[in-house]
């Protein structure tokens, strides 16, 4: 590529031609300022040749050819180092100008990056750089280390009108104004002169002028002068087609019509004027010049000799110091005229000629170390290597260079090395080396801020340009660039660039960078008034949860700040603070299932539904099959849920605060949708919104804002501190029917920004991604529903149920139903979890008062059946409705059964009375926790009475378990009539205090009877009256009313509940008792004995059951089965004396008492064992004998316990009783025994000396037959077994 | 000292960037990462241009930036890892050793090279290597050449120690099951290692 044709070729050739000084006479100027020019404006759009054909000689032989030559034409007076301040202000104003220009595209996106690479080079970087540049360039002119800016003539201008024009031209030389160039000596004086005289035609003819022009060729030769007649158009103003002034005037305005007067005539004198000066004086004064200086260098410093004598006088002024200005070369010293060989020869276009002078002068200056002339060289000899296109690595060598040496003079260097700089990036960039220009951009970077912006805005282009493009360098010299734009006020700038860095950070995660870019192009724009725009870039940052709480607060401060300017409320379709949590979005609605309190809805489904099941009625689908029910059932009630006009649909959705800042969030509602008619397509609309674009979908959202007669929205307010979220509650009712879609949700930030969030979309992206049990329901169908007339609802709730109480309490309470609406329900049902914590009470109970209702009545009327089905679900009496104001009152008895948190579900079921309706039914579904703390700890342990058949001990150990509750225990009651109670020492003696306070724990003991009789007679009776049973009062007589009665309605139906839940019928409760122990709390320790009436616990013992067992309330019995229907008892005496020195044995006669307590007749064989280890084997095999399903319970584990203890025993005891004893009689005895009857066997045994005997080593196996083949109880219980002789022991005592 | 270090993805996204310095310079830190990827993409690019060839992984110092020097290390799963130091200083003895190679020189000042060494008192590993490679062109010193290569050798096998830690605990990091490919590493434990490391460096340089 020819180096003259690059852009800094072009920039040379403009830049470094030769000066022409321009000293005119204040007329001149005013008759040129006619045309809104100044003289040298107008005569500057001919100073440029570009098609030429000079032949020029310098210092070879051979002429060479000139194509393009300019001349710079400047007034005496600027021929001067711009002062920095004027040069800042200028290069400041440039830059606002752009600025101003630049406006156009603000407000639009910012372009992608991938447009951005595709775009030319020219598009990429704006085309005000070059103007800066240019300026830039210029504000290091006229330095004197450099020769290229030293006027090479002078053209001096007087006006015809001027007093003695002649003299005027000798003053116009003479004053001291010539630039101090001339004057310091810094170069040469004596330049070329030229003489021109102005004559406007406007001011008369031009007779006068050429007289002048005479008298003037008279005075400074022939040569030298020119006349110049300008405005010679007389009335008429010209207007310019291309006008060829615009160019050359920064400021100018089309109403100024530069150079009106100005015709073809005068454009053509103008054009002959300076053709005639350039071609006939500057460029043959320029090669005459450099031939003559070429002539000198050659014969001072060419050649060995001269070079060797050069060296030497070089040494000598080795210790000269260093100079930074080259104040010590003046015009007649030998380096200037070299330098100014060079530049002549630079200028004339003969690049070798300045190359090799350059050269020789560098290492002189070098040497010299005038740094400053040094670099100003290096910088030239640059230059010339481009434009003589040879050698790319000492062009760029010399750059670098001259760039370093003048940055190594400090400041004062420090703007020759910016335009040195700029020139080595132009010679960069011709060569495709951006990242090389960019990063010199970099370095010319000044502290001066506006400066630095602008190099870093280029360098940050280079980088784009780059191959690869850097975009990551591009983006950060952009942001880099743009801070400092922003600093210096350069807001459209800083735009500009910030917004190009956007589009390189689009997409990526760096979100810290982000957040800034974002956050400063809000700013800017704010500061521009452009709020809409400025608010788009704000909310980018509003979720900078990763930012630091400062951060946070000025990014919200500022957004809400230009939010306020704005002066209205934006709608933000995705607004991100705050966080919308979608996955915690629960939808609460009621269709046939309603509910009585918000905590019902967080009740699993399925418990419901296992409730409801015996209650509601099932579809008929026996009737159809599948095709035709698909069919038939409404097409919309399988696809989406369904609510009923009227009743709320509730959802709740956390928000959250992703900042550490709190927010305050005002008017959340949701947004909803209600079409009156059942069109399907409506939901493929809303379903396609999600795909349409951002705006489109906002204008869904508002369209469906605005219609909100139909139905009414709640609001909620609600501030969140930093990092809260909070789950709100919102709720949406129609009112009529149709089909209703909740399509988002709304709400308002700090007053001022309106946030929309579309459940749509997310939400069932969400869903299909967790791909859960949702998946068989299309998503979006979760959030509409289709709503249907207004029903009856029923409300419901039970008055004063406690939440906390202690296990047994037992309590009256009322359910209330109401329904407000004027249609009528019926067909009440009701059901409950947990019979046995609550138990319906009969209609009759409402107005009872409790506790005393309890009590024993005198006429013991037959209870009632109760309505409840085999299932647990209580019917309602069948003419019952409820509607309008109407309460429906109905009693429910409560008993904490056990210890424990419980759950406690109640469903109501209800038919519509008007059939019309949609809904046949609804449920009413009733939800309680309530804890239950222990109470009292009740065990019992039965133990046959020793001796006595048919009576049994019962020991009951009572501890109180509460915290600070005192009991007083007030009566224990058998069930059952075959069993009566009563105390083994009377209540005062054992029992002084009558109650038991936290912690204390208490014994007690009493006597169980069984009087069962031996015949089906009473069976009737028992089963009519199962729960008449005897009851102790464990209370003083005269200090309490009647006994309670257990055998009547709440005791007695929760008494049959625990049975139920232990699992046992009412039928075989032949061996068992169960205890009630009722109780009541001490209203504080103060007041003790007065018992508080209100409370009443009942404790159910269940199923005690007679041998050995001692049992816990809460044990569940299993091992019935295994009790032995035969009991017996061996009734011998406990002491002895017999005289064994008269008779050697004793013989000793008793009676064994046998007694079959089963229903079937038996018979049983009692063996006598002699050897003691014969029983331990028998013992051991009938242990393992009770293999298979079998319960190790409590019992047993005593039992064993008391095993191994009699083992010892007896083994201990064996070595000492030495002479054993013989079982005298039969050794084995059968007897046939009736149902319930008793019979007596003699034994005998022989004693031989004294002692102690256990007389336990004998063997009853008995054998059931059952009397009625039809009896099932033989199916439960053992048929046969064996049972161990229990220890008797006889001590036998010497007679003295 | 190190400044800053930073994990990032084969799609240049931040996996994690943590700074080791008190003040709050999180967004400069972020930018001086996010431009060395341009860097790192130069080298993979064209491995022959980039001047060291110690480890295939080790794209050496990336650029010097105004006052801190970044190092890039690339995994084969092109997950880079990118070091900020502050000045690296060359410890004292190998300064001294670098002196008497130079000492050898001193008679050839005319190349300015020299002229460099003798100005710095200690030296960027940078500046070592420019003038490692203008001793072995323009003269014949290979001795010094060699000096100061030890001397680069130790300062880069330094860095390159601390990037084979780093990858180690990276690579321990994103071996827990529980970490999402691709995303940010949150791990308290991967931190906590990393600060041990960068502490551990920071001895090591110092002593």
């Amino acid at each position: 590529m020819d180096p003259v044709k690059t852009p800094l070729g072009k920039m040379l050739l403009e830049e470094i031609t030769p000066v022409v000084m321009v000293l005119r006479t204040p007329l001149v100027e005013e008759s040129c300022l006619k045309n809104s020019l100044s003289f040298i404006e107008m005569l500057s759009p001919f100073c440029d040749f570009n098609n030429i054909d000079v032949p020029v000689r310098t210092s070879s032989d051979q002429p060479y050819r000139l194509q393009k030559f300019k001349l710079r034409l400047f007034y005496e007076s600027d021929i001067k180092q711009p002062n920095i301040m004027v040069a800042k202000e200028r290069l400041k104003q440039v830059i606002t100008e752009a600025g101003e220009k630049d406006r156009s595209d603000l407000s639009t996106d910012p372009p992608d990056i991938s447009n951005v690479l595709e775009s030319s080079k020219s598009e990429i970087s704006p085309s005000w750089f070059e103007i800066f540049n240019k300026e830039l360039v210029r504000t290091v002119s006229f330095s004197e280390h450099e020769a290229f800016d030293h006027p090479v003539a002078c053209v001096s201008v007087v006006s015809s009108k001027d007093e003695q024009p002649i003299n005027k031209f000798v003053d116009l030389f003479n004053t001291n104004k010539l630039p101090s160039l001339l004057n310091d000596g810094a170069m040469d004086p004596k330049i070329l002169k030229h003489y021109v005289l102005v004559h406007d035609n406007k001011d008369g003819p031009s007779e006068k002028a050429t007289k002048i022009l005479t008298e003037m060729k008279n005075t400074f030769g022939f040569n030298g002068c020119h006349l110049l007649c300008i405005n010679s158009s007389q009335d008429e103003q010209i207007e310019h087609q291309d006008n060829p002034w615009a160019p050359y005037k920064f400021d100018s305005s089309p109403s100024q019509h530069l150079g009106r007067y100005l015709n073809i005539y005068d454009f053509n004198e103008i054009k002959d004027l300076i053709q005639e000066l350039s071609s006939k004086h500057i460029i043959p004064y320029m090669e005459q010049k450099v031939r003559v200086l070429n002539q000198q260098v050659s014969a001072t410093r060419k050649g060995f000799r001269n070079q060797i004598k050069n060296l030497w006088w070089r040494k000598g002024k080795e210790d000269t110091p260093d100079s930074s200005n080259g104040s010590m070369y003046t015009y007649s010293s030998v380096e200037s005229q070299i330098r100014v060989l060079g530049d002549y020869a630079f200028m004339l276009g003969d690049y070798e000629l300045a190359l090799s002078n350059y050269r020789l002068v560098s290492t002189d200056y070098k040497i010299d170390k005038a740094w400053k002339c040094y670099a100003g060289v290096q910088e030239m000899m640059g230059l010339t290597y481009f434009m003589l296109d040879q050698s790319r690595k000492e062009a760029e060598y010399c750059m670098e260079n001259a760039f370093n040496t003048y940055l190594k003079l400090g400041s004062s260097g420090r703007q020759n090395a910016t335009r040195c700089g700029l020139w080595w990036i132009e010679m960069l960039k011709t060569k495709d080396q951006f990242k090389e220009a960019a990063s010199v951009y970099f370095r010319i970077c000044s502290e001066e801020l506006l400066h630095s912006a602008v190099m870093l805005e280029q360098a940050s282009y280079c980088y784009l340009l780059s191959q690869p493009p850097m975009l990551h360098k591009y983006g950060f010299h952009l942001v880099l660039s743009g801070d400092r734009y922003k600093k210096c006020d350069q807001i459209k700038h800083a735009i500009r660039t910030y917004r190009n860095a956007v589009s390189v950070y689009k997409g990526t995660p760096w979100s810290y960078i982000k957040d800034h870019v974002h956050f400063h192009i809000g700013q800017c724009y704010g500061f521009l008034g452009m709020y809409d725009v400025g608010v788009t870039h704000m909310l980018e940052v509003l979720a900078c949860s990763h930012q630091s709480k400062a951060t946070q607060e000025l990014f919200l401060r500022d957004f809400l700040q230009i939010v306020q300017k704005a002066g209205k409320t934006f709608e933000v379709l995705r607004l991100q603070l705050p966080v919308i949590n979608i996955s915690s979005l629960k939808i609460d609605f009621e269709d046939h299932r309603t509910y009585a309190s918000p905590g019902s809805t967080s009740v699993k489904e399925s418990v419901w539904c296992s409730l409801e099941e015996e209650m509601i009625p099932s579809l008929p689908t026996a009737r159809t099959n599948w095709l035709e029910l698909q069919s038939k059932l409404l097409p919309k009630y399988k696809e989406s849920n369904i609510c009923v006009a009227g009743e709320a649909i509730k959802i709740a959705i956390e928000f959250k605060n992703p900042l550490e800042i709190p927010i305050s969030i005002s008017s959340v509602s949701l947004i909803c949708e209600l079409s009156a008619t059942s069109d399907e397509t409506n939901s493929d609309v809303s379903c396609s919104t999600s795909g349409i674009g951002n705006n489109e979908e906002h204008k869904n959202l508002r369209e469906i804002i605005s219609d909100t007669s139909s139905f009414s929205l709640s609001e909620v307010n609600i501030s969140l501190g930093g990092g809260e979220a909070y789950l709100v509650q919102l709720t949406v009712t129609p009112k009529v029917e149709g089909i209703l879609n909740i399509v988002g949700v709304r709400w308002n930030l700090s007053g001022s920004v309106v946030g929309f969030y579309s459940f749509g979309a997310n939400y069932g992206k969400k869903k299909i991604a967790k791909g859960r049990r949702k998946a068989k329901q299309s998503p979006g169908n979760c959030l509409k529903f289709m709503v249907i007339k207004s029903l009856p609802k029923l409300e419901g709730f039970i008055r004063a149920l406690p939440e906390k109480a202690y296990a047994g309490h037992l309590q009256h309470l009322v359910l209330e139903l109401r329904n407000q609406s004027e249609f009528s329900v019926k067909n009440l049902k009701m059901k409950t979890s947990h019979p046995r914590f609550l138990n319906i009470g009969k209609q009759e109970d409402l107005d009872l008062e409790f506790p005393a209702c309890l009590e024993k009545k005198t006429n013991v009327s037959p209870p009632a059946n109760p309505k409840i089905a085999s299932n647990g679900v209580f019917l309602f009496p069948e003419d019952l409705s409820v509607q309008g104001e109407n309460l429906l009152l109905w009693p429910l008895w409560f008993r904490a059964a056990v210890p424990g948190n419980i759950s406690l579900q109640v469903v109501i079921y209800y038919e519509m009375g008007d059939l019309s309706s949609g809904m046949r039914y609804r449920t009413l579904r009733m939800h309680y926790n309530l804890q239950v703390l222990p109470s009292l700890d009740v065990s019992f342990k039965i133990s046959p009475y020793p001796s006595r058949l048919q009576e049994f001990l019962v020991h009951m150990d009572i501890v109180n378990k509460t915290d600070s509750e005192s009991i007083q225990v007030n009566q224990l009651s058998t069930i059952g009539s075959q069993w009566e109670i009563s105390l083994l020492q009377p209540i005062d003696a054992i029992f002084p205090s009558q109650s038991l306070i936290a912690g204390q724990a208490f014994s007690c003991f009493f006597v169980l009877k069984s009087c069962r009789k031996s015949s089906s007679t009473e069976e009737s009776t028992s089963s009519l009256f199962p729960h008449i049973g005897s009851n102790v009062s464990l209370v003083p007589d005269g200090s309490k009313g009647a006994p309670f009665d257990t055998s009547n309605s709440p005791l007695a139906d929760f008494h049959d509940c625990e049975r139920l839940q232990h699992g046992i019928s009412n039928q075989e409760a032949e061996n068992s008792v169960d205890f009630i122990l009722i109780s009541r709390p001490l209203k504080n320790n103060a007041q003790p004995g007065v018992s508080d009436a209100h409370h009443v616990f009942s404790h159910h013992a269940c199923h005690c059951r007679q041998e050995y067992t001692k049992l816990l309330i809460i044990i569940s019995v299993y091992s019935t089965a295994s009790t032995s229907p035969v009991s017996w008892v061996v009734d011998a005496p406990r002491t002895r004396h017999h005289d064994f020195s008269t008779t050697s044995f004793c013989e000793i006669n008793f009676r064994m008492t046998i007694y079959n307590s089963s229903n079937a007749r038996a018979s049983i064989v009692m063996k006598t064992l002699d050897s003691t280890s014969i029983s331990d084997q028998l013992r051991d095999e009938t242990s393992g004998n009770q293999v298979g399903w079998h319960d190790v319970s409590l019992a047993k584990d005593n039992k064993m316990e008391s095993d191994a203890l009699r083992n010892h025993v007896r083994k201990s005891l064996l070595p000492e009783s030495v002479s054993a004893f013989i079982w005298s009689g039969s050794s084995s005895t059968r007897v046939q025994l009736k149902p319930l009857s008793t019979t007596e066997i003699p034994l005998q045994i022989c004693v031989f000396s004294p002692g102690i005997y256990d007389l336990s080593n004998y063997v009853l196996n008995w054998n059931l037959q059952p009397v009625d083949d039809h009896e099932k109880v033989g199916e439960r219980i053992q048929s046969s077994g064996t049972s161990l002789g229990y220890p008797c022991y006889l001590t036998v005592l010497p007679s003295d | 000292m190190i400044v800053c270090v930073a994990v990032v993805g084969h799609q240049n996204n931040p996996l994690y960037i943590q700074s080791f310095t008190e003040a709050d310079d999180a967004l400069k830190l972020h930018h001086i990462v996010h431009c060395s990827l341009d860097v790192v993409d130069e080298r993979v690019n064209n491995p022959k241009k980039s001047g060291l060839t110690l480890n295939e992984t080790f794209l050496g110092l990336l650029y010097p930036t105004e006052n801190y020097k970044v190092y890039g290390y690339l995994t084969n799963t092109k997950v880079k890892f990118i070091l900020v130091t502050t000045d690296l200083d060359v410890r004292d003895a190998d300064v001294r050793n670098l002196r008497y190679g130079i000492a050898k020189i001193t008679f050839l000042s005319m190349s300015g090279v020299a002229m460099v060494v003798g100005s710095c008192g200690t030296l960027e590993v940078s500046q070592l290597i420019y003038l490692r490679e203008s001793f072995w062109r323009s003269y014949n010193l290979f001795s010094s050449a060699h000096v100061i290569t030890g001397v680069i050798a130790h300062c880069i096998s330094q860095i390159l120690e601390f990037f084979r830690r780093f990858h180690a605990a990276y690579v321990d990091a994103v071996s827990n099951p529980f970490h999402v490919p691709g995303k940010r590493i949150t791990s308290r434990t991967f931190a906590e290692r990393v600060s041990n490391i960068v502490k551990s460096f920071g001895l090591s340089s110092a002593g």
